[in-house]
């Protein structure tokens, strides 16, 4: 049975390929891509459980936008984001990021926060849940 | 018979005419000395009020003959000139100003700022005015001066503050730049966890890896801190409720002193109407860098004879100003450390607990306030007091 599917987006080849290997060894399967085209065909390839994405290599909130734009079935589950500017702490979450990670993050930590929230949504989901 | 005495007469007549011209030449000649006498008391007078005048003048002024010679000093320029010890040396001081200006013609004049030593090994910064007018009676180089080292220190000042605000735009982009192969690193760090762990003797590797991972914390710790002390202070500051501010910052600090089990005890004597000018983020970050470095600092050496770990922090309105004291009993900051304290990369914490940034932050928030802070040691422990002019809010129409 294939796992959680994630694709990591980020301009920065060598964290893309330790965070790849992160989360394979922590039964994912991994897409990876390194632009905003990049990143939204492998959203249209398949149902995706989580797109985490560099905020530089995302533009912005551009692929923010455009994800939140797409139909529901191509939607992931779960979108997280991360930067290496410390400013952007202090500003507004960028709409439709469930979840922000400050560069250098830690991947352990990383992991646990999205195996947390994707857990916390399929309890809202489960029948009964909002009685 | 006239014919006899006409000679005579020629002679009277010539006589009569010409003691008649010296005379006239004599009355001339009286006048021209008396004018020339009255022109001399004239330039006496001239050069007498010129003296005054110059001497009167707050700006320093010499007068040197062409060769160089001290030919007037006023007040201000012996001042000038005079050593830390109390000796005059208009002498060395014009030979400095021609050293720099060279000897200027008639009707010439410039103007040249350079530096001057102090006789104490510091520098001065002059400006120079220099001309050559009549004066004196001869040609004289004259020099009025400035002492521009207070301009020079603003002008430096100004220099080094243009230079921080280009640090703090620049520290935002060095940052994610640091913090991109710092992810990297981690990253790598934790998959190689994930090997070692499965190799026969993987248990030291570990160890190095996780030594490699709070490294690249306390990188990330710096930059952040870099990242602060390179923020531009903000021109359009407003005052802001401190009590308010204070609290949050206890509030930011309060979960960990709890978990380092160390009390954090709190008394304020200010009403929520007092104000400052200022940054309220600044002053934040001021107490939270000082309240931090107290807990850094009992696991810097915890005193087995202090029992129970506790900070206190005391904020009173008096005299007009807001006082903040924070004090530990967590031994003390060592004497040696205690003059330069707030220096930046001075720390009396081992690497991996403090980055040395901390304090000199706190010390720039405050001081970017018109505040001061300063260091000292109880018989318990360190005790740090933050200085705010403070305001009380207007009421509320």
């Amino acid at each position: 049975m294939r796992g959680p599917v994630i694709v990591i987006c980020d301009d920065e080849v060598e964290l893309v390929s330790e965070l790849a290997e992160w989360f394979e060894c922590n039964g994912w399967t991994v897409r990876t891509a390194r632009t905003v085209a990049e990143a939204l065909a492998q959203l249209y390839a398949g149902p995706i459980t989580c797109l985490v994405t560099d905020r530089w290599t995302a533009h912005g909130d551009d692929l923010l936008r455009r994800v939140v734009a797409l139909p529901a079935a191509q939607r992931p589950d779960l979108v997280a984001m991360m930067t290496g500017d410390i400013e952007v702490e202090a500003r507004p979450r960028p709409p439709g990021a469930d979840l922000f990670f400050l560069k250098p993050v830690d991947p352990n930590s990383m992991l646990r926060a999205i195996s947390e929230q994707l857990g916390a949504r399929r309890a809202a989901m489960q029948p009964g849940a909002h009685r | 018979m006239v014919d006899a005495s006409l000679p005579f007469i020629l002679l009277v007549v010539s006589g009569v005419g010409l003691m008649a011209v010296l005379a006239r030449e004599l009355q001339l000649r009286s006048v021209l000395l008396r004018q020339i006498g009255m022109l001399r008391e004239t330039e006496q007078e001239l050069q007498s009020s010129t003296v005054d005048l110059l001497e009167a003048l707050p700006v320093p002024v010499l007068v040197s003959g062409s060769d160089g010679s001290v030919r007037y000093a006023n007040y201000a320029a012996k001042d000038l000139a005079a050593s830390p010890h109390g000796d005059i040396d208009t002498d060395a001081l014009v030979a400095t100003v021609r050293q720099h200006i060279g000897v200027l013609g008639p009707g010439q004049s410039v103007t040249r700022r350079f530096p001057v030593g102090n006789g104490n090994g510091s520098l001065r910064d002059l400006s120079v005015r220099a001309n050559c007018i009549w004066l004196f009676g001869g040609s004289a180089q004259v020099y009025v001066l400035s002492d521009t080292t207070l301009l020079r220190d603003t002008e430096l000042r100004a220099m080094n503050a243009g230079k921080l605000a280009i640090l703090g735009e620049l520290s935002s982009s060095i940052a994610h730049e640091l913090n991109q192969p710092l992810a990297v690193i981690k990253a790598a760090a934790a998959n190689g966890r994930n090997l070692a762990l499965a190799l026969p003797d993987g248990a030291r590797l570990v160890d190095k890896l996780a030594r490699i991972d709070a490294q690249v914390e306390r990188a990330r710790r710096i930059i952040d801190n870099v990242r602060k002390l390179g923020r531009p202070a903000q021109a359009n500051w407003a005052p802001f409720p401190v009590i308010r501010s204070l609290g949050s910052a206890l509030g930011l600090v309060s979960q960990q002193y709890r978990l380092s089990g160390v009390a954090l005890d709190i008394e304020v004597d200010a009403g929520d109407d007092v104000t400052v000018l200022g940054d309220p983020t600044l002053f934040e970050i001021a107490v939270l860098n000082v309240l931090l470095n107290a807990l850094e600092a009992f696991a810097r050496a915890r005193r087995p004879d202090v029992g129970m770990p506790f900070v206190q922090v005391r904020a009173s309105h008096r005299e007009a100003d807001l006082w903040v004291t924070i004090s530990d009993n967590a031994g003390g900051i060592p004497e040696p450390l205690l003059p330069r304290i707030f220096e930046s990369f001075v720390s009396s914490k081992s690497t991996d607990i403090g980055t040395g940034l901390g304090l000199s932050i706190a010390r720039r928030a405050v001081e970017g306030m018109q505040g001061e802070i300063s260091a000292g040691n109880g018989p318990r422990g360190a005790i740090f007091t933050i200085h705010l002019p403070a305001c009380l809010r207007e009421a509320a129409a």
